[in-house]
């Protein structure tokens, strides 16, 4: 009995848990029936092993929705890899070498080059022709850069407010969202300028700049030092349109 | 119930987007996030016990998985890789906290217990539920990290065995034992949970 004992104690805490494989659990349940000190082990560990079932963290959500924290990681992304360590990093593995390599093709290069370029013909100046085609184009261009640089400047501040701005100093569940209401007033001046340009070339862009726009003018409208409930409110909004996604691909079809 | 076909897909579909990850094409990793974050978001949580330090350690570990991801044996398990990078990093976090701001705030206190879901209608047993989840993070704080590590895969992440050995590299063998243990201990620290 007591080599039973000490050889199917470990088991007791692993059939509690769940986790007994089946072809071990006859054994440990009859000697459950006859080790009154491992029953009331097994039933305490049952007991807890339940709490931890019921647990209500187990069920909990993260508090952003997922566009925001993709949004979140990608920043941190782009900071690690612009962090002095990371940049350390490029010098001594990839940055040397390659530094090294340049110079070496330029010691070598320079003494053929030069001679031709001074003893070359001197390049005849040419007219410089622009067609109608080429500034449509151009413009075009231009357009969509502006939209494209617009998006990602309002992205910003929406996610600014999504995730969880500074706590307002004077105390209490407040938030201080003044520099996102202020970037949204300068964006709602800007967005008159880009309603021509940005739906013609990219009919997407449209639908996405009017949804902006709408939250672009909720946020303006925020006290410097908002509520809780009202940030929730425009997190809900951002959350249920995917608007940060579809800011995302709208940039990037923008971008081309 | 996820099938073994579906299971196996989903693998699979992990395989390639930390495949593109590890190529350095970093539009693999909203899809990589939405399969994995709340997971992990739960072993974090189960592990730290405060919701905002969770999601921190949910942003960092998805950011070390975009460092590291040129590092990935494609042979590996990537939720147990991922799994075992979100581990470490709360275990290196919760070794900060114990040793710059050694504090605890109540966890469902303001805003954050409204995050905190469950299913049992009845009030009272809300209440318990939630009283024993205080005292089982108080009890956790004082397990051995890799105790502490199974106890939480097991019990918020429902793994197996095997695969809380592939997420923590220990050998089976460690992993049961180390089960026990942290049944055993966080029993004499939690007293009787009869209600």
């Amino acid at each position: 009995m007591i080599f039973e004992h000490l050889r199917l104690r470990r088991r007791v805490g692993l059939l509690a848990a769940g986790a007994l494989e089946p072809r071990e659990e006859p054994a440990v349940r009859a000697h459950l029936e006859r080790c009154p000190r491992c029953r009331s082990e097994f039933d305490e560990l049952r007991l807890l092993v339940e709490a931890a079932a019921a647990d209500p963290l187990r069920a909990a959500e993260p508090e952003l929705p997922l566009p925001v924290l993709v949004e979140l990681v990608e920043r941190r992304v782009e900071q690690a890899l612009a962090s002095p360590r990371a940049e350390r990093a490029w010098r001594w593995g990839l940055g040397l070498p390659a530094a090294a390599l340049a110079t070496l093709l330029v010691a070598l290069a320079v003494p053929r080059v030069v001679p031709r370029l001074v003893e070359g013909p001197r390049p005849t100046p040419v007219a410089l022709k622009v067609g109608a085609d080429s500034v449509a184009r151009l413009e075009r261009t231009l357009a969509r850069e502006q939209t494209a640089r617009y998006l990602g400047e309002a992205r910003q501040v929406l996610v600014g407010v999504a995730a969880a701005p500074p706590l307002c100093r004077r105390g209490g569940q407040e938030w201080d969202v003044a520099e996102e209401a202020r970037r949204s007033r300068e964006l709602l001046e800007r967005r008159a300028a880009l309603t021509d340009l940005a739906g013609e070339h990219a009919p997407s862009a449209g639908r996405v700049l009017n949804d902006v726009e709408g939250l672009l003018r909720e946020v303006a409208a925020l006290e410097d030092c908002s509520r809780t409930e009202e940030l929730r409110a425009i997190q809900a909004r951002l959350s249920e349109r995917r608007l940060l996604m579809k800011l995302e691909l709208v940039e990037r079809e923008l971008a081309g | 119930m996820e099938t073994a076909i579906e299971a196996v897909a989903a693998v699979d579909l992990d395989r390639a987007l930390l495949g593109r990850l590890a190529a350095g094409d970093r539009s693999a990793l909203p899809g990589l996030m939405e399969r994995h974050y709340r997971r992990l978001y739960r072993v974090l949580l189960g592990y730290l016990r405060q919701p905002d330090d969770a999601l921190d350690a949910v942003q960092e570990t998805f950011v070390k998985v975009v460092e590291h991801a040129a590092r990935w044996n494609p042979q590996a398990e990537p939720a147990s890789w991922l799994t075992r990078i979100a581990v470490n990093h709360a275990i290196d976090r919760l070794r900060r906290r114990k040793r710059w701001a050694p504090r605890e705030q109540p966890l469902f206190e303001g805003d954050h217990a409204s995050s905190l879901g469950s299913d049992d209608p009845s009030p009272d047993r809300r209440v318990y539920a939630r009283e024993v989840s205080e005292r089982l993070g108080r009890a956790l704080q004082g397990l051995p990290e890799r105790q502490r590590a199974v106890f939480v895969l097991r019990h918020y992440d429902e793994l197996s065995l095997e695969e809380i050995a592939s997420a923590l590299q220990m050998s089976l063998g460690t992993v049961k034992s180390s089960l026990h243990r942290a049944l055993v201990q966080l029993r004499r620290r939690l007293g009787s949970l009869r209600p």
